[in-house]
């Protein structure tokens, strides 16, 4: 009885729970919705200033156009900052390099790529010219393989392989360093264009985001694959030419859709045409890569169960 | 293709199935990046074969410039995509004395353009041989060119022009090329291939 009274009296609070581990899926910050919360988010705003300066003409005032059209270019930035970076402190197992890997892309294709691409490849000076099908081999070979392998290249020699702990840490990565690319693209637009209206930033930013993020899902699939499976040696080729060949596809795709068209009524522009396919173009292709990481990894699972199982 | 991992993975983790998976990426976008040269060369450098039997002319013009026949020359290319002044290549002949020089022509064509254009400056002349050996002179000259549309606003173009003027069998033989100055050196590479492969 003495023994039970002095159990009892000891307080609650210096009781400690058993050491639980945490649940690998919880080690990890969520890389599929923190994307997609972010590209929606951007979609959005982009299609908030193309409503109230192209539909509704509310006319900001001038002094404050280039502010606003900065705004628009860093708005990327700091969506990912927000939503991914600052998400990574709350993990248990943070990634370590995404800002590491956003600047060195940022800087590659500032000064390496974009310049070799302006005066070596000068895809404006033969592509707009020729026809359908000679434009998309020209834009994968030249636009196409260069980001692409800009990118390839920046992981490739900052997160391989130590950083790779999980799938999706290709992900994160491959996100970070397709904002870089297209960090640089856009503040590049912005230096050559001053005077450009403010929905043709907010669509430019968007289009150059979407598309970069689209060849950098491919990227991580490669990444990926060669880093927790053993795939074909040809895998990762065959998914840096198949992001090249998104971004050469789409660059006369989307020039053609956006352009005036000419009829007997009169010359019309279609920004929102081109806003929708590049959002189509997203959206699709992150069901796509999404689908097969998640069929990847229930493979993997299963695999591993039927091995206990023996 | 199957690759066979003896040992597993090296000191560095890596297997040999990742590292050939890199070295192909980094050898298929390097050939990749050959074959985007490859396009880009063989789309600049197209050209387009003319020939003009009366006037005993063959030439190749660059693909995508509009040909004109209709004026005071044999044949006029524009590259109608240029901005600003519309890059241009022109074949004329004139017939001369038996006993007129170079000199006679450069004279002519100076009096007739300062008349025709505005600010007709002639900068140089000297002899040059062209590639077949033959001897010619070349005129360098610069003008200012107003613009099609008088009502619109904008700061007219500044030509350079050269000239490579031939006398043979009593004829002079003027090929211009006439490019905005602020292009010229950029354009002039075309107009070096289109000299080299005329033929008169």
């Amino acid at each position: 009885m003495a023994v039970k009274d002095t159990i009892l009296s000891v307080p609650r609070q210096a009781l400690l729970d058993p050491i639980r581990e945490a649940d690998p899926a919880n080690r990890y910050r969520r890389v599929w919705s923190a994307l997609t919360v972010e590209v929606v988010i951007l979609f959005g705003a982009a299609g908030l200033v193309f409503i109230l300066v192209d539909i509704l003409r509310v006319a900001p005032p001038t002094a404050l156009v280039p502010v606003l059209s900065v705004g628009m270019v860093v708005l990327p930035l700091l969506l990912w900052l927000l939503l991914s970076v600052l998400a990574e402190r709350r993990a248990i197992e943070p990634r370590q390099r995404l800002i590491v890997v956003f600047v060195i892309t940022a800087l590659a294709a500032n000064a390496i790529t974009l310049p070799f691409i302006e005066g070596v490849l000068q895809p404006g000076r033969w592509l707009p010219l020729e026809d359908a099908i000679n434009r998309i081999i020209g834009y994968t070979f030249s636009i196409g393989i260069m980001q692409e392998t800009t990118k390839y290249l920046v992981l490739r020699y900052t997160i391989w392989q130590d950083l790779l702990r999980i799938r999706t840490d290709a992900v994160a990565y491959s996100v970070a360093s397709a904002l870089g690319y297209a960090f640089a693209l856009n503040i590049q637009f912005l230096i050559a264009n001053p005077g450009a209206s403010l929905d043709v930033v907010a669509l430019r930013v968007v289009e150059n985001v979407a598309l970069n993020l689209v060849g950098a899902l491919f990227i991580s699939l490669g990444l990926a694959e060669t880093r927790f499976s053993t795939p074909s040696p040809f895998f990762m080729t065959i998914m840096l030419a198949l992001a090249a060949f998104v971004v050469g596809t789409t660059q006369p795709l989307q020039s053609g859709l956006v352009n005036a068209i000419f009829s007997v009524r009169g010359v019309f522009d279609r920004p929102l045409v081109g806003f929708g396919f590049t959002a189509a173009l997203f959206f699709g292709v992150l069901a796509m890569v999404t689908f097969l990481y998640s069929a990847i990894e229930r493979r993997e699972r299963d695999l591993a169960k039927t091995k206990d199982g023996r | 293709m199957a690759v066979i991992e003896i040992g597993g993975a090296s000191q560095s983790g890596i297997t040999q199935r990742q590292r050939w998976g890199h070295y192909f990426a980094v050898f298929y976008a390097a050939i990749a990046l050959l074959i985007g040269i490859n396009l880009r060369d063989s789309s600049v450098n197209a050209v387009v074969a003319y020939s003009n039997t009366t006037a005993g002319i063959r030439a190749l013009y660059p693909r995508g410039w509009l040909i004109d026949t209709d004026g005071d020359y044999v044949f006029r290319v524009r590259d109608l995509s240029a901005g600003g002044y519309k890059t241009t290549i022109q074949v004329a002949i004139e017939p001369v004395a038996p006993t007129a020089s170079s000199r006679n022509i450069v004279d002519a064509l100076t009096l007739a353009r300062s008349q025709r254009v505005a600010a007709y400056t002639p900068l140089s002349r000297s002899p040059i041989s062209l590639s077949d050996e033959r001897e010619a002179l070349a005129l360098e000259y610069a003008y200012v060119e107003p613009g099609d549309n008088v009502f619109l606003s904008a700061i007219p173009n500044v030509v350079s022009g050269l000239d490579i003027i031939v006398l043979q069998r009593g004829q002079a033989i003027i090929i211009s090329f006439l490019s905005d100055s602020d292009t010229y050196d950029s354009n002039y590479p075309v107009f070096q291939r289109f000299l080299d492969a005329l033929v008169f």
